[in-house]
């Protein structure tokens, strides 16, 4: 059976820059919990990640979405990264207990805009595209609440107590491998 | 489910990206329709049988599987 062949999109060095940087951000999220939240874990992942994606060509055929969407995906990430560090370097300092929920929930306001530049990016995709999507997001819940769950049982016996913002980063990275697989599938 | 679209694509020397920008898709799309790994929607079969001037019967095999 014929797979991709000469119609096979080249990729580009920045996009595969991009990808290794956000790659990067869900690997350095990890290693920055294992550093104590200091955030150089964020930044050594997404730098290790954008020199990666430079050097290595990442032939994975993703979904092109139109120039508006990916630049207001970029932004609305840069926010949430930048107002995440800022929200965290503010809870070091001598605040006011009356401030405090509201610095610690602030990256709540650009993870908003966050979440509906992804669901506009969705809603650019042509129908198999979207599926690739559902059932990525499937994957993604379900071996989210498999891994949860599972740890949650063994850390009454005995395991260590992890962040609970290791979740969200879980969460993400068995939704970007359940892509991969589900492009994958069909090739 | 089989179908005629690299045939008819070939016939006019199109390339997957062609097909795509035409109906409106992914070549993504295209390639997975191709390749029988999916079976495009009733809107989108008719629009692909109307870019070829087929019916949808003439584009797409029912009784064949991938």
């Amino acid at each position: 059976m014929n797979k991709m062949s000469s119609d096979e999109p080249r990729t580009s060095r920045s996009r595969d820059i991009v990808l290794g940087a956000a790659f990067g951000l869900v690997i350095g999220g990890g290693l920055d919990l294992l550093l104590g939240d200091s955030g150089w874990g964020l930044v050594i992942g997404i730098l290790l990640g954008a020199i990666l994606g430079y050097f290595v060509k990442i032939p994975l055929p993703l979904m092109e979405y139109p120039g508006y969407v990916v630049r207001r995906m970029v932004i609305s990430a840069f926010l949430f990264l930048v107002i995440l560090f800022l929200s965290q370097w503010l809870l070091n300092q001598e605040l006011e207990p009356a401030y405090l929920y509201l610095v610690a929930a602030l990256p709540a306001i650009p993870g908003l805009f966050l979440a509906s530049s992804i669901g506009l990016a969705i809603s650019q995709l042509d129908e198999l595209q979207r599926r690739i999507q559902l059932e990525a997001i499937s994957i993604g819940f379900g071996m989210s609440l498999l891994v949860t769950m599972t740890y949650a049982l063994l850390v009454q016996v005995g395991f260590p107590q992890v962040s609970w913002t290791l979740i969200p980063l879980l969460m993400v990275m068995m939704w970007g491998l359940g892509k991969i697989w589900t492009i994958w599938k069909y090739r | 489910m089989k179908n005629q679209l690299r045939v008819l694509r070939a016939e006019r020397s199109w390339s997957q990206a062609d097909l795509a920008r035409r109906a409106g898709v992914s070549r993504q799309t295209i390639n997975a329709i191709e390749n029988g790994k999916y079976d495009p929607s009733l809107p989108l079969a008719f629009k692909l049988a109307s870019i070829f001037d087929r019916s949808i019967e003439e584009l797409f095999d029912s009784n064949g599987g991938n």
